[in-house]
């Protein structure tokens, strides 16, 4: 009611001056009746009713409404101060947005990252449920249809549970092309709580049961591309690796359920079919699934983990053959998905907070010094009455007022990081489509703008209001003074402000450094001229073992005729692209390991070739001959560190281990040792690794190897046009050449690394305008001071030195200060870092030197100005 | 410094005074502000003169108050005068405020009555 009033001021105002005109009117009537003269009787009139203007003004005194108006005259005030000190303003505007934005971009990608809710009801409630291999840690592997079965039925923490199989299959139509599937539980899309757009999801009342049609729900995506968004889809029969479906439904655009972790294909599905639990699939001790459970309500994550683990425990002491040595794991959905990103995004939003930081330190610098020249204003209106606590609201005013612009144009700038971000940004990483400002950004950008208004602006604020107005009321009384309060603020300003931007350098430093000796790594293969692609053919198609054998023994020999092809090959897992098999093994001749006892080594396919295309040197013994392209043989070429891990000090060659992975568990003689690879990443360990040629096992995948004399890529049209010669139906997929698998790899540290040596960058530039600006304050202050120790004979270098030492104590102790903090903080870089200690002393004592080296630059470019003081113009200025 | 919207007791007093006043005028009837003064004056036979320039800001405040309304309307000269009505909320007001005043002029009489006798 207050505020209402407050507002309707003008038009009430008015009334009341309609009604007093009335009241006069009727009293010059009544004297005249009485017997004045008109002009006697309008006198007397105005004479009783006393001054209009102050009547009025003592009610709208009533209808006034503090605060507000405070408010509103401190920021007209604010605003006029704003364009009066245009120089200040700009400078801390360009400060302000720098930091705002950058802010406002990082907030973006958290946002959409690891606080907007996932696009399925029931996510909160949802977990994986993941087998963990103790022996090596893996804390998230996948498990078995047995092990699945049991969770199922004895568990006691979840409402449902459902198991996932990512795999690949070829969609066939006018163009055949290999796609991501999953083979689900039937109720894997209700534990969700997510629903069909059109159409139906996958039920346990008709799906997965051995009479049942089978059916296929089909991803948004894939219905807009393939079905060309027929809302008729439904009933449209689709083949899938030679077998039929039935389409009975089509998810929402949002919905997708990808998790990688230990995904046997590393395509998204794009068509979810339903398991069907075979008596003999049911028995399987191979792990390949993964498992989601619904927590029953109130059930909290830690009370499921613990039934979880008894449950484990309770399996193992039922069958030791295959359980020892495992666990169980629960991993909340939101983890799952965003685990290895939160970690690096924590750290960008740490390192964004702390330029905000310098920013807001940059600004409060400024404002002290300007405050210094505004200290007659606020000494004049403190003489005139304005309590402190009033000058502290204005001051704090103008400084939010500064900042909400600031806020403004960081938003511009925070919109251009964005743009930036999603061009270096790999793919995969974060959700790009989902970056964009929304009302939530705005909120944030507005709290942010307003947090380091106060920030910026409580020191001034407070200093002001200390301000004694006598003092800077008696004309140049201060201007020889050099030490106050004032000064010692901007210097704790400038000192942290130093500090914080050497935290930065110092974890972008390291950052670098580890990312140097990442890329350095030696894979154990040459990844230039590489080419890749995927193949896969159904079941169905080549079903004995000699027509798959043909097939790629002629497809090679077809692509090795290729112009421009040196060599071609193919592997069953190739390095830096996923999985690879693994299994136990055991030595011919020596006791007889228990299953979890033995070691532990990965097994691949490959054709002839294979060791030479990929540059994998040979050490001993042979590799593959074209004869074992077409035959098994039970030879096995072994890596260094299985040779080390096996037959350690021995040659290995002519031994024999069996391979646990044959169905006849044959042993295999060992022919050749090549050298180690290292097959799912740079920073990863090698692992022990068996190589069989391609008959021994005969997948119905492999992945084709070829080296080119060219670019790759040119090859690309050439290699399709030769699949499809000798198979009209046969795609190929995931076409790319190595070094950008390769690079893929280490996508993720570059990105944070770019991201964090650009906030460096920044943290830097900020320090250099807070030490210039302070060191040439401090002249311009001292100007008098310095006119009189020249005057007296001081030399102009000697002045010099005075100031810039003074200037670059600080910077000094800021170094100093930085470096403590860092010793602390960087610690929490350890487990991003590869091969670099968080203490790294090359870094430290790199980026200290980097510092101070800017720090004596901007400080020299601050003094120069010494230079063109005379001193007598200074003393006579007074 | 004072704060700005105290005045001092006695004003406080006065204006009380004078609330009551305009309360009581209104019960007869809505009224607008010359009328309201010349009827104050009139019923205390002269004796309080209501200083004009303090009405119409009392007529605001009671206003604000919600315990008088106000509304523009016809008067007897074809003229459009500002009318005040007296709300249900001002008319409890007036009884509360008139059984205060009779309490004060109670007390304060028996204080000065032992003085004559």
């Amino acid at each position: 009611m207050f505020v209402t009033r407050f507002f309707q001021r003008p038009s009430r105002r008015r009334e009341s001056e309609l009604e007093l005109e009335d009241h006069l009117q009727r009293e010059t009537e009544e004297n005249i009746e009485r017997g004045m003269s008109p002009d006697d009787a309008r006198r007397a009139a105005h004479i009783k009713l006393g001054n209009v203007t102050r009547i009025l003004a003592d009610m709208e005194q009533q209808d006034r409404f503090g605060p507000l108006e405070a408010l509103w005259q401190d920021l007209r005030f604010g605003f006029r101060m704003l364009l009066k000190h245009r120089g200040f303003a700009l400078v801390s505007l360009f400060t302000l947005a720098i930091g705002i934005g950058a802010n406002t971009a990082i907030f973006t990608v958290v946002d959409a990252t690891l606080i907007r809710p996932l696009p399925y009801p029931n996510a909160n409630r949802t977990v994986m449920v993941w087998e963990h291999r103790l022996p090596d840690g893996e804390s998230q592997n996948v498990t078995s249809p047995a092990t699945f079965l049991n969770w199922q039925r004895d568990n006691t923490v979840f409402d449902q549970m459902a198991a996932m199989f990512n795999d690949s299959s070829i969609l066939y139509g006018d163009t055949p092309e290999q796609i991501g599937t999953a083979t689900v539980s039937p109720n894997f899309f209700s534990i969700l709580g997510a629903n069909a757009a059109i159409g139906r999801i996958l039920v346990p009342a008709e799906d997965g049961k051995p009479s049942s049609n089978p059916a296929a729900v089909l991803s948004f995506e894939l219905w807009q591309r393939r079905f060309a968004s027929d809302p008729n889809v439904l009933g449209t029969q689709i083949t899938l690796d030679d077998k039929p479906f039935t389409v009975v439904g089509v998810m929402p655009r949002e919905f997708q359920f990808f998790v990688k972790q230990q995904s046997f294909s590393p395509k998204k599905p794009e068509i979810w079919v339903a398991w069907h639990f075979t008596p003999q699939l049911s028995a399987s001790h191979g792990r390949f699934l993964q498992a989601i459970g619904l927590l029953r309500p109130g059930v909290t994550l830690m009370q499921a983990q613990e039934s979880m683990l008894r449950l484990s425990s309770r399996l193992e002491a039922q069958d030791p053959a295959s359980m020892k040595n495992w666990s169980v794991n629960l991993v909340p959905l939101r983890s799952q998905f965003t685990g290895d990103v939160a970690q690096g995004l924590r750290l960008l939003l740490a390192a964004v907070g702390m330029v905000l930081l310098i920013a807001c330190a940059n600004v409060a610098t400024l404002n002290l010094a300007r405050a210094s020249t505004r200290r007659h204003e606020i000494a004049i209106r403190m003489a005139v009455g304005a309590s402190a606590m009033r000058v502290v609201r204005q001051v704090l005013t103008e400084s939010c007022l500064l900042a909400l612009f600031g806020g403004l144009a960081g938003i511009g700038l925070g919109y251009l990081c964005l743009n930036v971000l999603k061009f270096i940004a790999p793919a995969n990483l974060i959700p790009l489509e989902a970056l964009h400002l929304d009302v939530r950004v705005f909120g944030f950008a507005f709290a942010v703008s307003l947090i380091s208004g106060v920030l910026f602006g409580i020191i001034p604020a407070i200093d002001a209001a200390r301000t004694a107005p006598r003092e800077p009321l008696q004309e140049g009384a201060m201007a020889a003074r050099t030490g106050d309060s004032r000064s010692l603020a901007r210097r704790i300003l400038v000192v942290s402000e130093v500090a914080i931007a050497l935290v930065l350098l110092t974890g972008a430093g390291l950052l670098i450094r580890s990312f140097q000796r990442l890329v350095a790594v030696d894979p154990g293969f040459r990844a230039d001229h590489i080419l890749t692609a995927w193949i896969q053919f159904p079941s169905a198609r080549y079903e004995k073992d000699e027509q798959k054998n043909q097939f790629f023994a002629h497809l090679l020999d077809s692509i090795r005729a290729i112009p421009g092809v040196r060599s071609a090959s193919a592997d069953g897992f190739l390095p830096f692209a996923g999985i690879i098999a693994g299994t136990g093994v055991q030595v011919e001749g020596r006791p007889i390991l228990p299953v979890s006892q033995q070691p532990d080594v990965n097994v691949s396919l490959v054709e002839p070739d294979f060791f030479k295309t990929l540059g994998i040197p040979l050490i001993s013994g042979r590799t593959f001959n074209r004869s074992e392209a077409f035959q098994a043989t039970n030879n096995v070429v072994i890596s260094q560190s299985m040779a080390q891990m096996l037959w350690p000090g021995e040659n290995p060659l002519g031994k024999r281990v069996t391979i646990y992975m044959k169905r006849d568990n044959k042993p295999s003689t060992v022919i050749g040792v090549v050298g180690d690879v290292k097959h799912s990443g740079l920073a990863t360990a090698v692992k022990p690794t068996a190589y069989w040629s391609y008959p021994e096992l005969g997948f119905q995948f492999m992945t084709l190897v070829i080296r080119t004399e060219g670019d790759p890529r040119s090859l690309i049209p050439d290699l399709r046009q030769t699949v499809l010669r000798i198979d009209k139906n046969q795609p190929i997929a995931d076409v790319v050449p190595m070094e950008t698998l390769l690079s893929l790899s280490v996508a993720r540290t570059r990105f944070a690394t770019e991201v964090m040596a650009a906030f460096a960058s920044v943290a830097i530039l900020l320090a250099i305008i807070g030490i210039y600006g302070i060191i040439s304050y401090d002249v311009e202050q001292r100007t008098r001071e310095i006119g009189i120790r020249m005057a007296l004979g001081a030399q102009r270098t000697c002045v010099i030195h005075l100031v810039l030492s003074r200037g670059l104590t600080l910077a000094g102790l800021g170094i100093v200060f930085g470096i403590a903090v860092s010793l602390g903080v960087t610690r929490l870089l350890a487990s991003i870092l590869y091969e670099t200690k968080p203490h790294d002393p090359a870094t430290f004592i790199l980026v200290s030197a980097a510092l101070a080296m800017v720090a004596i630059c901007a400080g020299y470019l601050a003094v120069r100005r010494i230079s063109n003081i005379e001193p007598m113009t200074v003393l006579r200025r007074d | 410094m004072p704060k700005r919207d105290a005045p001092p007791l006695e004003a406080d007093l006065l204006q009380g005074t004078l609330d009551l006043l305009i309360l009581q005028t209104l019960l007869l009837g809505p009224a607008h502000g010359h009328t309201i003064a010349h009827v104050i004056e009139h019923r205390s036979d002269e004796v309080l003169q209501v200083e004009h320039g303090s009405l119409y800001p009392a007529l605001h405040r009671l206003q604000n108050r919600g315990w008088i309304s106000s509304a523009w309307g016809p008067s007897e000269n074809n003229r459009k005068a500002r009318f005040y009505r007296l709300t249900a909320a001002g008319r409890k007001q007036l009884t509360r405020q008139t059984s205060r005043w009779d309490e004060l002029v109670r007390a304060v009489n028996r204080v000065l009555k032992p003085v004559r006798e």
